[in-house]
């Protein structure tokens, strides 16, 4: 079934950098209280009898160890993801054309709506531990980062910046830290994370910083 | 003056819905975004609870009508002949029964949610001046390319020489109903046909300067008016804009999708008289804030299930309490 879990922000103190989709799955997982599924997985991870594990073979009198250690492990993998409360990540994006009118850019990483999804985990074996829990992050403050009002000749100089890069495309690069407020999981299923940006600092990919903005304390 | 104005039953099929999400790599981003398609034309449809229940509803009060609910101060024009999104159902109702110009009210149950486990919701009102088709006209429609017979694309009733439509999608639970987005067709008669200036005129008069003004092979000049969440005409130059000024169609029965990204959004197309690119022979409009719709329908789903959790509990225990055990 649905739900949101809102977990006291305070208990979590712990700080992930450069997360990928293995650490935002146990995050999820520790911040909604949802199932993880431990004993499917752990009864899955462990070859069937017959099998082998590790060299061992695996039988009727030693399978059932085998699975309780491989939950065992499983456990601790999750453990090492309880009380995250900050996501210190890289998003990447373009940077608008100025709009005179308004005197804004508009950073289209933080396009309000966005969701965001993290890269696969090096390790293949870890992937397959949290199989079909796909978590994406969404940031409830996305517009406050998305606008950015420059005084046109400030505009100016930003723009020739990135044109002596190179950089026509005008791609950036913005470090985000994010506090965790929630996990949701939809009717669709469509579980997510969802955050505050506290601060963002904007580069350009040859690491000229564009603008160094902080939300929230 | 006083007006009472039945509301037919009509049952529609499921509508199509997707919500976006993240695919791939740590700075990739997507949008939290939605759907809904017409019906496929020769669907089954079914006798209908939801609408039967709607069927009951009459609006029976004085004209000129007083939404309870009124227009935000300072924010952009909102409205479509008086309807806005954040009506609620009667007072939608109440408008479209002081027209004079749509007589046949309908009301059906899904438009975009997946799934309504059983509770008679009601997601949409079309009010028009049609008349029905018999069986016979169905039946030729079936067979022909071109349609006398129209249901709206979501199975209400087929009905016939549609000169004024008006439709109304709604979200939220039994008699929590809110007004979200709304669609009017008109196709002007012979002889009363607008000149497409004029038209234009009376749109941007009450709209402001669309953002976009196209016009495509066939002559159709479409109007996009798009709003970014701070309720100002989005940039041009703001990402979003592409996606924020596409998803939703002037007409109703047409596709449309929506974004978390987005604001009021309102689309219009003119459409010329064969051989006149000069008159206007029908006008559709659409209006929507896509936020607003994107974030309510998620409400809706999550309430209707757990409205569906909450009844399988209360069905169990009751079931529980009356103590009677299994003879095995």
């Amino acid at each position: 079934m649905a739900f949101t879990a809102l977990a006291q922000a305070a208990e979590r103190n712990g700080v992930v950098e450069d997360p990928d989709s293995f650490d935002v799955r146990r995050i999820y997982l520790d911040w909604s209280g949802e199932d993880a599924g431990l004993d499917g997985s752990a009864d899955r991870l462990v070859p069937p009898i017959g099998g082998t594990r590790s060299g061992t073979p695996v039988n009727e009198f030693n399978r059932a160890s085998m699975v309780a250690a491989e939950r065992q492990r499983l456990e601790a993998l999750l453990s090492e993801r309880r009380g995250i409360g900050t996501l210190v990540t890289n998003i990447g994006g373009t940077l608008s054309d100025y709009d005179p009118g308004y005197g804004e850019f508009y950073v289209d990483a933080f396009a309000p709506g966005s969701r965001f999804s993290f890269p696969m985990h090096a390790d293949q074996q870890a992937e397959r531990t949290l199989p079909g829990l796909h978590v994406t992050l969404e940031l409830e403050n996305a517009l406050d980062a998305y606008v950015w009002q420059v005084a046109s000749d400030q505009a100016a100089k930003l723009i020739a910046t990135l044109e002596d890069e190179g950089n026509a495309s005008r791609r950036v690069i913005a470090r985000t830290t994010v506090r965790l407020t929630g996990a949701e999981k939809d009717a669709g299923m469509n579980r997510r994370l969802i955050g505050r940006i506290t601060s963002y600092t904007l580069r350009t990919p040859e690491g000229t910083v564009l603008r160094e903005l902080t939300l929230e304390p | 003056m006083k007006l009472t104005k039945p509301i037919a039953a009509a049952f529609v099929a499921l509508a199509v819905a997707a919500c976006g999400g993240g695919t791939d790599g740590g700075d990739e981003a997507s949008g939290a975004a939605g759907s809904a398609q017409p019906r496929a034309a020769g669907a089954p449809s079914a006798p209908d609870a939801p609408a039967a229940a709607a069927a009951a509803d009459t609006a029976d009060r004085d004209c000129p009508a007083r939404p309870t609910t009124g227009a935000p101060a300072g924010g952009p024009v909102d409205d479509v002949v008086g309807i806005r999104p954040g009506m609620d159902w009667d007072d939608v109702q109440w408008v479209l029964a002081c027209r004079d110009d749509l007589p046949t009210v309908e009301a059906a149950d899904t438009w975009n949610v997946k799934q309504a486990h059983g509770i008679p919701i009601r997601q949409l009102i079309r009010a028009s001046d049609g008349q029905p088709c018999s069986g016979q006209e169905i039946v030729r429609d079936m067979s022909s390319t071109t349609r006398s017979c129209d249901d709206g694309g979501y199975k209400f009733q087929a009905l016939k020489n549609i000169a004024n439509e008006i439709v109304v999608v709604f979200t939220g639970l039994p008699e929590q109903e809110t007004a979200r987005a709304i669609w009017r067709r008109t196709s002007f008669p012979e002889g009363g046909q607008p000149a497409i200036e004029t038209l234009r005129t009376s749109l941007t008069d009450k709209y402001g300067e669309p953002q976009l003004d196209e016009r495509d092979r066939q002559g159709r000049i479409t109007l996009t008016w798009v709003h970014d969440l701070l309720g100002r005409p989005m940039s041009t130059a703001a990402s979003a804009f592409n996606t924020c000024s596409r998803g939703l169609g002037a007409a109703f029965a047409s596709s449309h999708s929506w974004s978390a990204g987005c604001g009021l959004t309102i689309r219009a197309l003119i459409s010329p008289v064969w051989g006149n690119d000069l008159l206007a022979r029908e006008l559709s409009l659409g209006l929507m804030h896509q936020k607003d719709f994107y974030d309510a329908g998620q409400r809706f789903e999550r309430d209707l299930l757990a409205a569906h959790e909450a009844s399988k509990r209360e069905q169990a225990e009751a079931a529980a309490a009356s103590g009677s055990a299994v003879d095995l």
